[in-house]
């Protein structure tokens, strides 16, 4: 028997999974990738200028050698968002959201959720991925902790990629896709761009608060599709 | 009866050029309603005003009780939307799709989606959507929309895509369905020849007004087409540069042979009408009635292009 809350949320995360089942490896297998080079990077580092010169440079100087992961993060938060709503948003599909027998945040919001599930577990997968190059490579653990640090203002970059990207996707005005596009990059680059490890530290919470802003941009841009506004 | 739809005074433009010009009508419970035109003439602007999709100029409209724009979302279990284009989740399969919306509806009936559905010759239902052709996938998404049981049906340009056959099948299906469950049928198609025998009422919109309603039965008794030899069209004409819709003379068509006349006064009156206007004799001996089927009777209406 349908209708009962349990039932439609299971229904939409069903649709969420059809839409991503083919491709959401991808930014898991680029992640991957990513980790092959920072470990060989290291190695190769290692093998060419010895360790105390790695130690400099990490200790020291605090370089980041990994921060092409900020990148697919932030990508695999274009991704995610283009595997969802490009097949969500073309051809007025938007609208079969509306005409749902419950309320259409049900269904956002649930896809919102689902991206964000993918892009938290592919920041998991980074943190574990670069926390095991770090044990290999033999890093104490005062060291690899706040390099792991760095990461997390690069998760929120995903999810902030994700969700200004499902907005432009949805937003009917171009002028107004332009806009989210341009605030989604500034976003992005503001998380990306600290140097050294752990460049927010404790001070993480207000871009996530702000990050929480991003869906009421996706929201909009639904209702004006679900109003044909033009 | 109770209004399951009602419209009042409709207006709505696309960026400063007035489509729908005042559209008035309603919708009674019970029974097959078209609301017929031409391509533009404004069907897909007021199924869309209806749905809350786009907010009208002026005027206002409700469906089951509530203002279009604000239809609650459990109401909208009782109505059954077949969005212009046939718009779905077609990344889904068959099955899929069938799994997913079943899942909003208490009333799903699987068994009538997988009857309809089965018809689609060799094709397994872990196909997608997407894959199907135009026709098939339009059976699959009308079956969805019938397997939801609905209070309103509300079928926009139902036919695109599909073939005399299958358009035939579907309408005694609905027919059957309509009659059985005591569904109200709202359906909007610029191809009018099939309609004729499973209308209850009619809509006719043109050039963003409503032209006709009430029953298919009261239109068709009370619209006549007449022929004169085609040498009568410039005195026609002069003698009636314009038509009033809804008058004795609605139309004027001109064919290679002959002209039509269409208008809603039967043959005397009809002739007295001419006479009045000063038509001469000779030409009004010459009036002939024509039987009009359905689509030559909404022709007459709406015109040539």
């Amino acid at each position: 028997m349908g209708g009962d809350i349990r039932s439609i949320l299971r229904a939409a995360c069903m649709k969420e999974w059809i839409k991503v089942r083919l491709l959401f490896w991808i930014p898991f297998a680029a992640l991957a990738a990513a980790l092959c080079d920072v470990s060989l990077m290291y190695k190769g580092f290692v093998a060419m200028h010895g360790a105390p010169a790695l130690w400099y440079e990490l200790i020291v100087k605090q370089t980041v050698h990994f921060s092409r992961l900020s990148w697919v993060l932030a990508a695999a938060g274009m991704f995610f968002a283009a595997l969802q709503f490009v097949p969500e948003c073309s051809g007025r599909r938007l609208r079969l959201m509306f005409h749902l027998p419950v309320s259409y945040r049900v269904s956002m919001y649930t896809a919102v959720g689902y991206g964000l599930l993918l892009n938290l577990a592919l920041l998991c997968a980074a943190v574990g991925g670069l926390a095991l190059v770090f044990a290999r490579m033999g890093f104490p653990r005062e060291l690899a902790l706040p390099m792991l640090g760095t990461l997390p203002p690069w998760g929120l970059a995903g999810f902030a990629s994700y969700c200004s990207t499902a907005a432009v996707l949805a937003e009917p005005r171009p002028a107004r896709a332009i806009l989210f596009g341009l605030l989604g990059f500034g976003y992005v680059t503001l998380l990306t761009a600290g140097n050294g490890y752990s460049p927010l530290g404790g001070n993480m919470w207000p871009y996530v608060l702000a990050c929480l802003l991003w869906p009421l941009a996706l929201e909009s841009a639904a209702l004006r599709v679900k109003e044909g506004q033009r | 009866m109770i209004a399951l739809i009602a419209c009042e005074g409709l207006r709505f433009a696309y960026g400063g050029r007035e489509v729908l010009h005042g559209v008035s009508f309603t919708v009674e419970q019970g029974g097959i309603v078209g609301l017929l035109g031409k391509n533009g003439a404004g069907k897909s602007t007021t199924i869309n005003i209806l749905m809350g999709f786009l907010r009208p100029d002026a005027g206002a409209c409700s469906i089951l009780g509530h203002p279009g724009h604000a239809i609650p979302p459990l109401e909208r279990r009782r109505i059954g939307l077949l969005h212009e284009g046939f718009v779905q989740y077609d990344f889904m399969t068959i099955a899929e799709i069938e799994r997913y919306h079943a899942a909003f509806y208490p009333a799903w009936d699987r068994d009538l989606y997988y009857d309809l559905v089965n018809r689609l010759v060799d094709v397994p239902h872990s196909r997608k959507v997407s894959r199907l052709s135009c026709g098939q996938r339009s059976q699959v998404i009308l079956g969805l929309i019938l397997a939801q049981c609905p209070e309103l049906m509300i079928l926009d340009d139902y036919s695109m895509g599909l073939d005399v056959g299958y358009r035939r099948l579907f309408l005694e299906f609905l027919r059957e369905y309509v009659d059985v469950r005591g569904t109200t049928v709202l359906l909007t198609s610029h191809i009018v020849q099939e309609l004729d025998s499973f209308l209850d009422d009619v809509l006719i919109i043109h050039e963003g007004e409503i032209i006709v309603s009430g029953t298919r039965d009261s239109f068709m008794a009370g619209f006549f087409g007449y022929t004169l030899p085609a040498r009568y069209e410039p005195r026609l004409r002069e003698l009636a540069p314009t038509q009033t819709r809804g008058g004795p003379v609605h139309s004027i068509e001109a064919g290679r042979r002959d002209v039509a006349v269409y208008g809603f006064a039967p043959l005397d009156a009809m002739r007295g009408h001419l006479a009045g206007l000063g038509l001469e004799t000779e030409a009004l001996d010459q009036l002939a009635q024509q039987p009009l089927s359905f689509e030559d009777a909404f022709i007459g209406l709406t015109g040539r292009y």
